[in-house]
């Protein structure tokens, strides 16, 4: 496309990439889809008495609490006390005034970038991870290295070899990004038992982690694991998000850091969108003040459950013997992998006339060309019976690719 | 007055590009007199068309450029824009096209088609590898049947080739490998009833290739019009792509992508319909010939509507 602009962009934007994945998404819209690939939660769980804890706002006319006016750039007061309560129930001690209100955590992996790093900064993140951390941080020229990563999370081992590697370079990273739990994409979860072992190693090298924590409150199954952030409150940044707890569209994030990086935030905050906005911070803080939040989450929990069996289920039924895929105990994510030559990117097109579709592998690493083999498939937003034909119709084309591979290597 | 139906969108990932495309055309002819509506690819389409004068056929790959939606403008007895079914089967079919053009002794790469079914049923994999090998890399695979380069790779070696291939069939069951071709990338649109050539726009890309990728990443390909290349090669190619339309049997507008290689220039594609967005190569060429994009649409309109009432009988 010819762009009489192009002599005028930044360096930074002219690493930003176009791609096929954002073809899909025009695509999606069709009916005849069925869609695995979004990230979307079932807001019609939450939406009624959401909406009531917007009229509740509406009505209310305290000082301090315009709904339609500005507000600071931290956060409303109001939302950032039940923030803290909400963290405090899975162990994290903290104050409002430690808290920063983002647009969604989205907004935070973007500030963090802006204020640690220069082009060429290293940034090491697990592999897979999640693709908007990749699009924020990509988006400052950073070098992203990855650590490896098995059922257990990132392996301690490995980035103890890694961070020595970087050290002998005579480099540091600026930060460890982690999503410790139901991770996206793949909904691993970093062990309790390794957890200590990564705190200790970034400690020691002294590198900051970034705990991205989206998803731990989904959980359905098995017993909860303790975030990073509250076994130490030193060298971390955490991020939390109502995305899942509440909905996604009232783009509710925020930081919990160490003062110095919460101030720099602040200001990077200030100076983007001078605030979060106060009507959805508002109607935020009453949903999670009104005691909705346990029963909720319990609905949320039970439905993700039974669609997260349902698509284990279809996987065992549809999928080849030699495809693997995870089954976690919360989150909104599967991660399937199946056999070679397959190549998940370019059998898309073939999905999409099967009338299915999910995000390439690839989509998650840094370097384009890992991840191939591998799909990112959701759960959480369809029902149980259009997740099964989704499932049944993305295997019945790899059934088809794989007897057409061996047909086309055979001598 | 005329009741013009925009068909863009469908069902191919060409959709977004197609929704841009029926966009552009119906920003320009709302300045007209024309009543306008864009309409999608949907169990209604046959009957909103039933209703209107004429279909401006901005629906790019599938559907849209195989014939498949002119086919049925003519049982319809609608009047549409652009080629006739024929011509977009033959143009959508690379390797159909690559044979009427060596039939009519026009330049293009050698090339060979092996199809899912031949691998299937025939063992035809090792036809492929023995193609790659006449040929010589590097080579290009590419669906026979599909645009805007989804599924294309260049390979460089042997170790590739089966990846490329996959990807190349999940696009479509009939595969193109084609000798790769250095030189110059150019597209030349042409318009008007004598197919006139509009300026040629040189396509650079940061990668050499001018893939999908390349085509959606802001930057990563530049078109450049006036071409920055010599007169003479440039004439060469705009004679080769006129002969190249008026062979095929282009109608109204069209698009012909050439490569100036070490021997002169050689055809690579010919679209039937291609992108029509503000950014897209057509209508940055008509602009360069002093025409705007509203002038250009409405030409194409006209020689739709001049064809209505010869449209119940097949043009082809």
């Amino acid at each position: 496309m010819p762009d009489p602009y192009r002599d005028r962009y930044a360096a930074r934007a002219t690493g930003m990439t176009g791609s096929e994945i954002r073809a899909l998404f025009s695509v999606l819209e069709r009916p005849e889809i069925i869609s695995l690939a979004g990230g979307n939660t079932d807001t019609s769980i939450v939406e009624h008495r959401f909406w009531e804890c917007v009229e509740v706002v509406r009505h209310r006319h305290e000082p301090g609490k315009d709904p339609l006016g500005y507000a600071g750039a931290g956060g409303m007061v109001s939302l950032r006390e039940q923030l803290v309560a909400l963290m405090a129930t899975e162990g994290i001690e903290a104050e409002p005034h430690q808290v920063l209100v983002t647009d969604g955590a989205q907004q935070a992996l973007e500030f963090l970038a802006k204020i640690f790093c220069d082009p060429g900064d290293l940034i090491l993140t697990e592999a897979p991870t999640y693709v908007g951390a990749l699009d924020a941080f990509g988006s400052y020229q950073t070098d992203i290295q990855t650590v490896a990563f098995d059922e257990e999370g990132v392996i301690p081992d490995a980035l103890e070899e890694k961070l020595r590697t970087v050290a002998s370079e005579g480099r540091r990273a600026k930060f460890l990004y982690l999503v410790p739990t139901f991770q996206n994409p793949s909904g691993i979860t970093l062990t309790e038992a390794r957890r200590p072992r990564v705190i200790e190693i970034c400690h020691r090298h002294d590198v900051l982690i970034v705990e991205d924590n989206p998803y731990a409150q989904v959980r359905f199954e098995g017993e909860p694991v303790s975030p990073l952030r509250s076994l130490t409150d030193e060298g971390i940044v955490y991020l939390g998000t109502l995305s899942k707890v509440v909905c996604p569209g009232i783009r509710i994030g925020w930081v919990l850091a160490p003062e110095p990086v919460r101030e720099r935030l602040e200001l990077a905050k200030g100076a983007a969108d001078l605030c979060s906005s106060p009507l959805t911070q508002l109607a935020a803080a009453e949903y999670l003040g009104s005691g909705y939040v346990p029963t909720d989450l319990e609905i949320v929990r039970k439905t993700y459950r039974e669609r997260r069996d349902a698509m284990v289920d279809a996987l065992a039924q549809y999928f080849p013997d030699e495809a693997t895929w995870t089954s976690p105990e919360g989150g909104l994510f599967v991660w399937a992998t199946l056999p070679a030559p397959i190549d998940t990117k370019a059998m898309l097109a073939r999905c999409l006339e099967a009338g299915a579709a999910y995000v390439p592998g690839t989509a998650f690493y840094p370097v384009k060309r890992d991840g191939q083999r591998s799909m990112r498939l959701n759960f959480s937003y369809p029902s149980v019976a259009d997740i099964d034909e989704g499932i049944r119709r993305i295997g019945s084309v790899v059934e088809k690719e794989l007897e057409f591979a061996r047909s086309l290597e055979a001598e | 007055m005329a009741r013009i139906a925009i068909v863009r969108g469908g069902r191919s990932l060409e959709r977004d590009f197609s929704l841009q495309s029926g966009h552009h055309v119906a920003a320009a002819l709302r300045h007209t007199d024309h009543i306008i509506e864009e309409v999608d690819v949907d169990s209604d389409l046959v009957r909103t068309l039933s209703n209107c004068d004429v279909a401006f056929i901005a629906l790019h790959g599938r559907d849209g450029e195989d014939g498949t939606l002119q086919a049925t403008c003519e049982a319809l007895g609608v009047a549409y824009t652009g080629s006739p079914p024929l011509t977009c089967r033959l143009a959508f079919d690379k390797g159909l096209t690559k044979g009427m053009l060596r039939r009519a002794g026009l330049p293009t790469p050698p090339a060979y088609v092996v199809s899912s079914d031949a691998v299937r049923h025939m063992g035809a994999g090792a036809a492929l590898r023995r193609a790659a090998d006449r040929l010589g890399y590097p080579v290009v695979l590419k669906p026979a049947a599909q645009g805007s380069a989804l599924g294309l790779s260049v390979v460089q070696d042997a170790t590739d080739l089966t990846a490329a291939a996959m990807a190349a069939f999940d696009h479509g069951d009939r595969v193109l490998i084609e000798r790769f071709v250095p030189g110059d990338e150019l597209s030349i649109a042409v318009a008007g009833p004598e197919l006139d050539a509009l300026p040629a726009v040189e396509i650079r890309t940061t990668t050499g290739v001018h893939d999908f990728e390349t085509r959606l990443s802001p930057g990563a390909s530049e078109y450049v019009c006036p071409a920055r290349l010599p007169d003479d090669a440039l004439r060469a190619a705009a004679v080769v792509a006129v002969d190249v339309a008026r062979t095929i049997g282009i109608r109204d507008f069209g698009r012909v992508d050439i490569r100036i290689g070490p021997d002169g220039p050689q055809v690579l594609d010919i679209k039937t319909c291609p992108g029509l967005t503000e950014g897209s190569i057509l209508p940055l060429a008509a602009t360069q010939s002093g025409r705007t994009f509203e002038q250009l649409a409405l030409q194409i309109v006209d020689a739709a509507l001049a064809r209505m009432g010869h449209a119940t009988v097949p043009t082809q």
